[in-house]
């Protein structure tokens, strides 16, 4: 017991330093942008809101719809970049969280495509779908929206 | 005369002249006739392609229709993905050696298979697991437990013997023939974030019963304490959901798990012998992370409810415990800790277990853990040290070296020998597909 209090005490002593060495915000913008379907009425998505569609903790759209993300190949270089800027884990380790959400959750990670062109043909498609493609790629078939980082 | 003649053949000459020039024109003009009849039956052939084309070409009807169709078979392809079964499941084959009274073994320790299923706002899961462990260690100590009550008072043994039927061992068959058992079958209903409802047999909400499953946790042992404190599962009902609100990239999140269930003991989803259920709750909070700070989860749980004695009679049984997990950059940290009271005596229980991510592939770990049970007659103090190496997210390899520590406590009678440490090895190969 003494033991543990020990363990606790170094760990919330150490935690302001921890969290002042946050992120930088100035960090160059995303090589991708998130895109919906266009029947979606929503405009922007806070950061953190993002994660939970990603990580299927959110499964509801505001307007009724199911949400269904749909993430890139995981060998593709805009998967790792997307992994890594919006869920914060390694391509690896977000692999590791679905099979333990599989074995606890019973749910199956989001469907994957390998190229913008079947990205967008799914999204504009299917009326909840949600994803992200190269910056400057996406075309009038879906909508752009904002990715907001609340303070 | 000469004259005449001699200008008369000029007038012949000069006459003839055009003649010749009218045979070349002609010539000219038939072969520019020819040419441009092979212009003609060349732009003619040209046409008749065109139009042959035009003919073929898709109308904006035409298109249309193709695109409808297009849009059935995305549609129709959707359906089929959100309306299978998610079929899972993980094999376990463990070999572990020591000076223990558990023999030496090859331990075909667990073989689940998990099915689930979600429609719309509801979500079902089931997981069947299949048991084969002729000497199961936990087992073992439970009936050393009851073989040494036979002089201790009738309330301590009917409390080890009712531990142990509702530890998760609970009938267990030891001859080696092996257990099928219902391990989760629950059906939850997501109305949003805040409010989730799910019912069934389901696992107890601590951390490590939730993530018990050998392709998740680092070492191939569960904890000493973890089958003695909290119940390993519960019939019933739960209430859970979370509140987050963002902190720049990351968000605090504060999480509640509450529920009403049957109370622990054999055959209690038949029959209750009164009217109270058992209940609990768990609230955790999750703390904003940055860089360097991956994850820093707190946890309280709470347990009250009865455990049945051989006679059927019930007692109160009250547990409470907390647990962390925290993450900074390679290096994690997981600690558990529960107290339970059950007629006057207290149990309790913790490990504590640092690890750090030596490699994408390679985890090394240790873990120091402690078990202290009047009800069980038990007291031990345990210290793992070992590697996980997955070279797939599904597949896992584990070794590790033990160190166990019998302790002398007065509700623990040791025989000869018994207070001596022993150490152990275990190895283990776990697949998920």
């Amino acid at each position: 017991m003494a033991a543990q209090m020990r363990v606790w005490a170094a760990g919330v002593a150490i935690l302001p330093l921890l969290w002042a060495s946050g992120p930088s915000t100035q960090e160059a913008a995303p090589p991708f942008v998130i895109v919906v379907n266009k029947s979606n009425p929503i405009t922007a998505l806070p950061l953190t809101e993002l994660q939970r569609v990603f990580r299927k903790q959110t499964r509801m759209w505001r307007h009724g719809e199911a949400m269904v993300p749909v993430d890139w190949d995981a060998t593709s270089e805009i998967r790792q970049e997307f992994s890594r800027r919006v869920m914060g884990r390694s391509v690896r380790e977000m692999a590791d969280f679905w099979v333990q959400q599989s074995i606890t959750q019973g749910l199956a990670p989001p469907s994957t495509q390998k190229s913008t062109r079947a990205i967008l043909r799914f999204v504009a498609s299917v009326p909840g779908a949600i994803s992200y493609v190269p910056r400057g790629e996406a075309d009038e078939s879906v909508k752009m929206i904002d990715v907001n980082i609340l303070p | 005369m000469k004259r005449t003649l001699w200008l008369a053949a000029l007038v012949a000459f000069a006459a003839a002249r055009p003649a010749w020039a009218q045979q070349d024109e002609l010539a000219r003009l038939k072969a520019e006739l020819a040419n441009q009849q092979a212009i003609i039956a060349r732009l003619i052939k040209q046409v008749e392609e065109l139009e042959k084309k035009q003919s073929q070409a898709p109308t904006r009807e035409d298109l249309e229709e193709e695109a409808r169709t297009q849009q059935e078979a995305v549609d129709s392809m959707r359906e089929n993905l959100l309306g299978r079964v998610n079929l899972n499941g993980y094999y376990n084959f463990r070999f572990s050696a020591d000076k223990s009274p558990t023999p030496t073994a090859f331990q075909q320790h667990h073989l689940g298979l998990l099915m689930g299923k979600q429609l719309g706002r509801f979500n079902f899961l089931m997981e069947l697991e299949l048991q084969n462990v002729p000497h199961h260690p936990e087992i073992s100590r439970g009936e050393e437990g009851g073989e040494e009550g036979e002089g201790h008072e009738a309330e301590a043994r009917e409390l080890s013997a009712a531990a142990e039927a509702g530890g998760e061992g609970a009938g267990a068959d030891i001859s080696g023939e092996g257990q099928v058992a219902v391990e989760n079958a629950w059906m939850e209903y997501n109305h949003n974030r805040y409010l989730n409802v799910r019912v069934g047999k389901q696992l107890s909400p601590q951390y490590w019963w939730q993530n018990h499953y050998p392709n998740l946790t680092y070492s191939t042992a569960l904890p000493i304490y973890l089958r003695e404190l909290f119940p390993a599962e519960l019939v019933g009902a739960m209430v859970h959901g979370t509140v987050a609100r963002p902190v720049g990239t990351s968000e605090f999140g504060v999480g509640y798990k509450f529920y009403v269930s049957n109370n622990q003991f054999e055959g209690n989803s038949q029959a209750d012998l009164r009217d109270g259920k058992s209940w609990g709750g768990r609230l955790q909070v999750r703390l904003p992370t940055s860089a360097l700070l991956r994850r820093f989860d707190v946890a309280a749980d709470v347990y009250r409810g009865h455990i049945a004695l051989v006679t059927q009679e019930l007692v109160d049984d009250n547990v409470v415990g907390f647990d962390s997990q925290i993450e900074i950059d390679r290096f994690l940290l997981n600690t558990e800790y529960a107290r339970g009271r059950t007629l006057g005596r207290t149990r309790f229980g913790y490990y504590i277990q640092p690890a750090v991510r030596l490699h994408e592939d390679w985890v090394g770990f240790y873990r120091v853990e402690r078990l202290e049970s009047p009800r069980i007659h038990h007291a031990e103090e345990r210290h793992l040290a070992g590697l996980n190496y997955r070279p797939f997210p599904q597949i896992a390899l584990k070794g590790e070296f033990y160190r166990s520590r019998p302790l002398e406590r007065s509700f623990v009678e040791l025989g000869e020998g018994s207070t001596k440490p022993f150490n152990g090895f275990a190895t283990a190969a776990v697949f998920f597909f």
